[in-house]
């Protein structure tokens, strides 16, 4: 009977349109469009050398040629001025300085954008440090030498991140698959819906059935939740494989969060839609409050009210499956350690158990006094 | 017979408003027992709280000799129920459905197999099984919500009033098909408010209102516990106020009035006057036309009792 129940279950789940799209293209569409958005994010982070043209760079000296090349910002050519001016009019650089003196540069770009921007703040930085190693020089001259050498040495204009945690674009699609892992709770609600028979007749024709009705339940939601689970690993695939988000080293350590945010998603909804005696709008009404309640907690909608809740009331972090499955995909991607990631999967797990023990005490002999 | 349902005193309360007043009813095997009453007279809360679906506030009620509880499986296990709204799953097709359904008492594979195929050839869906619900009519959409009831071939169906918003020809079908059942050794319970169709198949007959049995028997005993008899009317060229005193006094004749060409004539319980009518009318030289008999019905049995008609 069991399996039976589960087929049909399955099938109608898969056959149910709305829910497929809700559930599947919606955070497919929407993963789309965080790595479309993102990966000019990602563009920006990383940063590419600027061509750069320099012509009588023998006017400037060799202390400025040395702080050219070892600020890490450009990629220099030297160049008569001609030549500069035509690789500049062509796009092949981004401008090209005119030597004067020391101390004296002309910079030449065709448009106003970041990288010029980042010329004109070099060149500046450049001459008010030469101007104030003249003022030290003609104050102290035995300081000279040490001066010219602080002048051409390198200078950190970019601060490289730890390789392998800096993308930091991955969160949100870990934050997508949390949702994933909640949007489970309707349907735990609605397995829930489908055996109470003051919700549809169809409940009620299993209500008059002998077969238990929890073992009914159980099998429905089982369905849901394989169904669930699977449309989980085609998101996170489609993001793995197909948008090529790296989610590190641990594949199986994320789907097994996947499986107990799906679990404690589906418990939580089937609890709500036990509890709530009411319609099924009121039910699932009152579902997508809590969630979104629980996400908004977590960060999804405000990211520093993650922060706050950590400051404040750290313990609340701990009750909320929404934050579970975020801090553990968080873990997963910082943490060399899988202990944090570890204590989050028991306490999903455990609270899908509670949830569905609660379920469980208020459904088992459940008559109605209205249908 | 064997008893197949007891019900005893039973009330329902929903809040201040009594949906179920000390109801008793008594229904044995083979029968095709009619409730009949007005929307919201307790039909279906008594249907419900018989299945367990509801909780009531006093009473007992027994199906086959054992009480009723929402874990007596191996009652539930004899029931069908066929509810007014259609109860079927819109993502899976009619076979499917059936088997659904039909595998909540039947877990054999290939004895649901063998009762579903029935079951579709019953209601005569076979050219539609693989047809989601969405696609078919009304009429058939009726007929796969009886198949779900009673595939797996229940010793007791109820019929919560199957025939609403239905076609003529499909509601034919379906009375058709409650009579087969029957005749095939199920007991039925028909609700319905329709009374026409009570009288048409029920053996015996409830009549409920406002939560209460105020009249239980055949259709003729119901008939029989009203002063209302026959009434007969004649088309005739003229009749004489003299002649209509006189008519009044044959015996069984409640009342007699002239209009419009036609004598209206109110005969008293039981009393079959149409024979007697025509003998006056022959023995008076009085010229008449076409004679028509007309039976009191079961809303009049309701009129007579509870003081209004069904759709008051």
């Amino acid at each position: 009977m069991f399996f039976d129940i589960f087929k049909c279950r399955f099938k109608s789940l898969l056959r149910e349109k709305s829910g497929f799209f809700w559930t599947l293209a919606f955070p497919l569409i929407l993963s789309t469009l965080f790595f479309l958005a993102f990966s000019n994010l990602n563009k920006i982070d990383k940063f590419e050398k600027i061509k750069i043209a320099v012509a009588d760079i023998q006017k400037a000296g060799d202390g400025f040629n040395a702080a050219l090349r070892n600020s890490g910002l450009f990629e220099v050519s030297q160049m008569d001025l001609e030549q500069a001016k035509k690789l500049l009019s062509e796009g092949d650089i981004n401008g090209y300085i005119k030597c004067k003196s020391a101390n004296d540069f002309e910079l030449f770009v065709q448009k106003s954008d970041f990288e010029e921007s980042i010329i004109k703040m070099f060149l500046d930085s450049y001459r008010s440090s030469y101007s104030s190693a003249e003022k030290i020089i003609a104050s102290n001259p035995a300081s000279a030498k040490d001066v010219i050498n602080l002048l051409s040495e390198e200078k950190t204009y970019i601060n490289e991140m730890p390789s392998g945690n800096g993308n930091s674009t991955v969160i949100y699609f870990y934050s997508l698959i949390a949702m994933v892992c909640m949007l489970s709770s309707t349907y735990g609600c609605s397995e829930v819906i489908k055996i109470q028979a003051d919700q549809s007749t169809c409940a009620a024709r299993i209500n008059v059935s002998p077969s238990h009705k929890l073992k009914v339940f159980m099998a429905s939601i089982s369905a849901a939740f394989i169904f669930e689970f699977f449309v989980t690993l085609i998101v996170t695939a489609y993001i793995k494989f197909v948008l090529r988000i790296d989610f590190g080293t641990s594949m199986a350590f994320i789907l097994l969060l996947c499986a107990a945010g799906c679990f404690a998603g589906i418990s939580l909804g089937a609890m709500i839609g036990a509890l709530v005696k009411k319609p099924e709008q009121v039910k699932i009404g009152a579902l997508v409050s809590v969630t979104m309640f629980f996400s908004f907690l977590s960060g999804l909608m405000y990211e520093n009210m993650k922060y706050i809740i950590q400051k404040n009331a750290p313990a609340l972090a701990f009750i909320n499956p929404v934050s579970l499955v975020c801090d553990g995909f968080y873990s997963l991607y910082y943490y060399d350690t899988f202990d944090r990631y570890f204590l989050n999967v028991s306490i999903l797990a455990a609270m899908g158990i509670l949830f569905s023990a609660v379920t469980y005490f208020v459904l088992r002999r459940q008559k109605y006094a209205s249908i | 017979m064997e008893t197949v349902v007891k019900i005893e005193n039973l009330v329902k309360r929903y809040d201040e408003l009594v949906a179920l007043d000390h109801l008793n009813l008594n229904i044995a095997s083979g029968e095709i027992f009619g409730l009949l009453g007005p929307n919201g007279s307790g039909k279906t809360t008594a249907i419900s709280c018989m299945l367990s679906l509801l909780e009531f506030n006093k009473g007992k009620i027994e199906i086959f000799g054992k009480e009723m509880a929402p874990t007596a499986y191996d009652i539930k296990r004899q029931i069908g129920v066929v509810f007014q709204n259609v109860a079927v799953f819109d993502e899976l097709t009619v076979y499917e459905n059936i088997d659904y359904f039909c595998g909540l008492y039947v877990y054999d594979k290939k004895e649901r197999k063998k009762l579903v195929d029935e079951a579709i050839e019953f209601v005569g869906l076979g050219d539609f099984i693989k047809f989601r619900p969405k696609k078919l009519s009304g009429g058939l959409l009726r007929r796969l919500n009886i198949a779900c009831g009673i595939a797996h071939k229940p010793k007791l169906i109820i019929f919560d009033e199957p025939t609403v918003a239905v076609d003529p020809q499909s509601r034919n079908n379906i009375l058709e098909g409650i009579k087969r059942l029957n005749s095939e050794g199920a007991t039925i319970i028909y609700t319905s408010h329709y009374m026409e169709e009570v009288e048409q198949i029920c053996s015996r007959i409830a009549i409920l209102d406002k939560g209460r049995v105020i009249a239980q028997g055949t259709k003729e005993e119901l008939k029989d516990m009203i002063s209302k008899g026959e009434k007969i009317s004649v088309q005739v060229y003229g009749i004489s106020e003299e002649q209509l005193a006189k008519m009044l006094k044959i015996p069984g004749v409640a009342g007699a009035d002239f209009a419009d060409g036609t004598i209206s004539i109110s005969m008293k319980g039981k009393s079959g006057g149409i024979a007697q009518i025509i003998e006056f009318l022959n023995e008076n030289n009085i010229g008449y036309g076409r004679i028509a008999s007309e039976l009191p019905t079961l809303n009049d049995v309701f009129l007579e009792l509870t003081g209004k008609t069904f759709r008051d």
